[in-house]
Order: structure tokens, then C-alpha cells, then sequence
């Protein structure tokens, strides 16, 4: 059996990155007293982002698991390990939100449907009030986590006890995920992420979070197989199964850009301007975000991963790996950013040590979850009736 | 003229795929083997080279994407101007989506033309089948009698694969040549060994 040290020096590393962006941050913070909205925006996106990858590594489990997947079970323990940061991001969901909740939601406020110039607030507010808001988010979170602690202890009871009792339920474990998932994902969007801006809507919103979230995660995955192969663990992971997270994240780039497209031109094509109002704030004052996006989003993903071999090249897929989560990073950026200083009256900013720091600080702890996950258990789920599949894989 | 071939059959995919890496260790180049479904690994353990037609496909589907847009910018911008929505005559967004479609047109299309063309599959031609169970439950691994032209090579091989697991070896003459496919000049034999003989 296989197990993994987090090592001391890989412990140094992660607290050095969580130091370095906790430095940032608290620079940031001093440099931006005068603006609340902008620091508790900042970090409500990242944690979004690093929760929302979080789920959907454990979309990932759950997807293959109802889909009888047996390719992916060497890197099951990978992706337990990712949903396992669900708990830290729930915890963060509440405190941000306690905290912060009437600087980033310009609806939230006191009286804000009463004083709306276009009546619309109040049409919106059986749905978007404070007290449901927070009902939704502990639901939410608490699914979240139930579903992920079942799957996570299911899958070490399985090592311990290999049986097909077990592996039956957590089919109905995974199979519940994804239709609290298929909701939730859709609504927590609507509520996190479009609710920055409550006049305007769009109706693929819970989707394009969806996949920005699911491709950043399948690049984390990437990152992590290579790092665990080029410690020597995990020598029966192959370049096949790399081959088949660079798919992922081939096709899912893909997808992204699809619906990214296809929000664009509707928006363009009708012109109307309550709906333009997303692309004119973010065309004028953010463009370099927009087509930096775009472009590690799409672009790079498209013509760099789209060979065999690229998928198979440990330097392309690691660069790849950190466009993606770049890209997607600035993209839950300008999801929400832009239009939370908007709502807030407050001038429009870009990028700056604030939300760079945020996003080391968690990103360090996201990395230290999980690899003291990896270590708390065995490397390998060798007791899953598809192990051996897993081992055989060739795409 | 008659093509001369040895053919080696197999029941399981299994020990086929061993014996194509046992059969190229010992120095015998196998020129083709036929299944009755896709068995996972072996153009790997064959030697074959990677296909060439997803890069034709990309070829052609960039021929469509140019064909698109040159197409639309040329009728609605320079031939034939209509305002349309108050659109600018050169308007990209709204042609993206008919630019995607030539370009999947294109490329979908093209490979299946190019497929059929490189693989010889053609209704107007007479197919010569080399042995009517490689379609239901047999596996064949063909030699090229010209390439291993000696007795003592056939008897070599012929011990030889009934010692990695073939049911029957056989000669079999065919009309038509078998079409040549493209082998790897250099590959790591070692590594095959190692990957599907040891791990498996």
C-alpha cells in the first residue's frame, strides 16, 4: 500500500505561499481601507472560485462514478483531496458573507428595492432578500459538505473493507451530489456571482461558472499528478491517464468559450440596454482583463493542447495547467469586481496586490488541504472493483 | 500476381497483444493484424505511427474557416451591402457561428473523404477478405512472406507463435497486396516489454 509524506519542505513551500499572500493581502487591505466593497469582493471571489473548484473535483468523483468510470480511480484520492478543501471554503462562505455581505451586495442594503430607480429590486426581492439569501447558503453549504464527507468516508471504508456493497452505495451517494450539484451549482451562481449586479440577468450563468470552475479544476488535478509522479509516487499513473485530463481540459476550454460566445453575441446582437450594460462596463474599463481571459482561456487551451503529444508533454501541460487557472482566476475576477464597484459607486480598479494576495493565501491553503488529505490516507483506493481498470487504462 | 502472406490466429486480445511485442522483440515485424473490434494498445505495441488524418483534419477545417469568413465578408461587405439590425457590414460576432459550422463541415467531411481515399474503401471496388472469422471472433497477424522470404524464416515464426498463444498458423495467399502501413522507424522496444508484457 502506497502512502504519501507531506513532507516538511513541501509544508515550508505552502506556508511561504500562504505568508507571501497574507503579506499582499494585508498590504492591500491598509492601501484600500476607503473601500470595503473592493476588499470584501476580493475575497468573496476567490473563495468562490477555490469552492467552486473544490466542487467540482467532487463532480468529477461523482460523475465517474455513476458513469461506471473506472479510468480515473489512481487519481481518486487527488480529487477526494480537493473536495476535502469544501469544509474550509464553507466556513469561509459564512464568515465573508457575515462579515462583508451589504459592501458586496448592493441589494442586500437597507432599503436598496424601496430606493431602486428602475423598480426592479422589489420585483426580485421574494427571491433575493437577506434572510433567504442566508437560508439558501447554509443549504448549500450543508449538502455540500454531507455529500462529500459520505463519498470521502465510503471511499476509506472501501480500503479497508473492499466490497461491492460499498462501491453500490456510493453510486447513490454520487448520484445524490449531482442532483443537489445540477441545482445548486446553478442557483449558488445566480446568488454569489450574478447577484453582484441584480438588474441584469443571464440565463447560462450557473453553466459558464460551471465549466470555468471545472476546467480550473482539472488543471489543478494535472498539476498535482505531475508533482506526485515527479516525487515518484503513483508510478501506475501513466501518460494516458494525463492524456485524459488534458482532454478534459481541452474540451472544456472549449465549452467555456462556447458559452462565453454565446452570451456575447446574444447580448451584442439585441442590443438592448439593460443587457448591454454587463459587456459596456467590462469593454470600458476592463478590456485588457476581458481579452487576457479570453486568450488564456481559450486561445492558448485551443491551439497548444489540441496535438497527442502536447497532452503527453509534461513542460506544455504545466504551463497550460497555470494559464487556466490564471485565465479562470481573472475571469471569476471580472465576473464580479467590475460590477460590485459599479453598484457600490465606487471607481473602477484592476488587478492589484489586494486580490493577488487573497488569491496566494488561499491558493497556499487549498495546496496544504490537499496534500495533508493525501497523506491521511493511502495514495491508492485499491479496494475499488475498478482499481484494476484504472491501472490498465489506455485511452 | 500472388501476394504470399503467414497468418497467425488468435481467440483473445490478450495474448495477442503480447505476442505482437514478443513477435517484434524477436525481430519480426508483423505487417498487419486484423481484429473483429478496437483493441486497446495495439497500434502501440504494432509500432504503428500516430494517424496522420487529425492533422489533415485541422488542414481542412482552417480551409473552411477561411472559406467562411472570406466568403461572408466578401458578399456582405464588398459585393452586396444591406444593413442589417445596424450591424457595421463587417460584423464578426454574427459570423462566428456559421464560420464554426463550415469549419466542422469541412473538416468532418474531409476526413471521412480522406479516410476512405488513404484506406482504399471504395463500393466500387471488389474487397478480398482474408479470412471471413477475423470479423466475428479471431484475430490474424499477418507477415509478409516477401519480407521474411525463407523457409527457415517461416518455421522460425511459425514455432514461434504457437508458442505465444496462436491457435493455428497458416499460409495465405491474397490477389491484392495488403496496403502498407507506416511502422515507427525507431521505438522503444524495451518499453513495450516492460509496459505490456510485465505490467499487464
Amino acid at each position: 500500500m502506497e502512502s504519501f509524506t507531506f513532507s516538511s519542505k513541501e509544508k515550508k513551500y505552502s506556508f511561504i505561499l500562504m505568508g507571501i499572500g497574507l503579506l499582499l493581502m494585508l498590504f492591500g487591505i491598509f492601501t484600500n481601507l476607503e473601500n470595503p466593497t473592493r476588499i470584501a469582493t476580493a475575497f468573496m471571489y476567490n473563495n468562490v472560485f477555490f469552492l467552486m473548484i473544490a466542487l467540482t473535483a467532487m463532480f468529477f468523483i461523482a460523475a465517474h462514478t455513476v458513469g461506471w468510470g473506472g479510468w480515473y480511480i489512481l487519481l481518486r484520492r487527488i480529487s477526494e483531496g480537493m473536495a476535502n478543501y469544501i469544509y474550509v471554503g464553507a466556513i469561509l462562505t459564512i464568515i465573508i458573507l457575515a462579515l462583508g455581505m451589504q459592501s458586496i451586495y448592493h441589494w442586500a442594503q437597507p432599503g436598496a428595492a424601496a430606493h431602486d430607480p428602475l423598480d426592479l429590486l422589489a420585483g426580485k426581492e421574494p427571491y433575493l432578500n437577506v434572510s433567504f439569501f442566508w437560508i439558501r447558503t447554509i443549504v448549500y453549504l450543508a449538502l455540500w459538505c454531507g455529500f462529500t464527507w459520505l463519498l470521502r468516508k465510503n471511499s476509506l471504508q472501501n480500503d479497508l473493507n473492499p466490497s461491492i456493497a460499498l462501491y453500490e452505495k456510493s453510486k447513490v451517494y454520487a448520484a445524490g451530489f449531482l442532483f443537489v450539484f445540477a441545482i445548486s451549482s446553478s442557483t449558488a451562481s445566480w446568488d454569489y456571482t450574478m447577484s453582484v449586479q441584480p438588474h441584469w440577468y443571464s440565463t447560462l450563468w450557473g453553466w459558464y461558472n460551471f465549466i470555468s470552475a471545472f476546467v480550473t479544476s482539472c488543471a489543478f488535478l494535472s498539476l498535482f499528478i505531475m508533482y506526485l509522479k515527479e516525487q515518484g509516487y503513483l508510478k501506475e499513473v501513466t501518460d494516458e491517464h494525463l492524456h485524459d485530463v488534458g482532454k478534459f481540459m481541452f474540451a472544456f476550454s472549449i465549452a467555456w468559450a462556447y458559452l462565453f460566445f454565446s452570451q456575447f453575441m446574444l447580448i451584442w446582437y439585441a442590443n438592448i440596454p439593460e443587457e448591454t450594460g454587463y459587456f459596456k462596463l467590462r469593454a470600458e474599463y476592463y478590456p485588457l482583463t476581458m481579452y487576457i481571459t479570453f486568450a488564456l482561456n481559450f486561445i492558448a487551451p485551443f491551439f497548444i493542447l489540441i496535438t497527442r503529444k502536447a497532452k503527453r508533454t509534461y513542460g506544455v501541460m504545466r504551463v497550460l495547467a497555470c494559464a487556466i487557472i490564471i485565465g479562470h482566476w481573472m475571469d471569476f475576477y471580472q465576473m464580479m469586481m467590475p460590477a460590485a464597484l459599479k453598484e457600490n459607486h465606487m471607481a473602477p480598479a484592476s488587478i492589484g496586490a489586494l486580490e493577488i494576495g487573497i488569491g496566494l493565501l488561499l491558493g497556499g491553503i487549498f495546496i496544504y488541504v490537499v496534500f495533508h488529505s493525501l497523506s491521511k490516507a493511502a495514495l491508492k483506493a485499491e479496494g475499488h472493483p475498478f482499481f484494476k481498470e484504472s491501472v490498465l487504462h489506455h485511452t | 500476381m500472388e501476394h504470399k502472406y503467414l497468418v497467425g490466429f488468435f481467440e483473445d486480445e490478450e495474448p495477442l497483444v503480447k505476442a505482437t511485442v514478443k513477435m517484434r522483440k524477436a525481430g519480426y515485424q508483423m505487417k498487419e493484424v486484423f481484429t473483429p473490434f478496437p483493441v486497446h494498445g495495439l497500434d502501440e505495441a504494432m509500432g504503428l505511427q500516430e494517424t496522420r488524418l487529425h492533422t489533415a483534419g485541422f488542414v481542412i477545417g482552417a480551409c473552411g474557416t477561411l472559406t467562411a469568413i472570406g466568403g461572408m465578408s466578401f458578399i456582405s461587405a464588398m459585393d452586396w451591402p444591406i444593413i442589417v439590425g445596424g450591424k457595421p457590414f463587417f460584423s464578426a460576432p454574427s459570423w462566428v457561428p456559421i464560420t464554426f459550422e463550415l469549419t466542422v463541415l469541412f473538416a468532418s467531411i474531409g476526413m471521412v473523404v480522406i479516410y476512405y481515399l488513404r484506406n482504399r474503401l471504395s463500393i466500387f471496388r471488389e474487397v478480398e477478405i482474408l479470412d471471413p472469422r477475423t470479423t466475428d471472433d479471431r484475430f490474424a497477424m499477418v507477415f509478409d512472406r516477401k519480407q521474411y522470404h525463407t523457409d527457415e524464416d517461416a518455421e522460425k515464426m511459425t514455432s514461434l507463435l504457437k508458442s505465444y498463444g496462436a491457435i493455428e498458423v497458416r499460409p495465405v495467399s491474397l490477389k491484392n497486396e495488403l496496403h502498407n502501413n507506416l511502422f515507427k522507424q525507431h521505438d522503444d522496444l524495451d518499453y513495450l516489454e516492460e509496459k505490456y508484457l510485465h505490467h499487464h
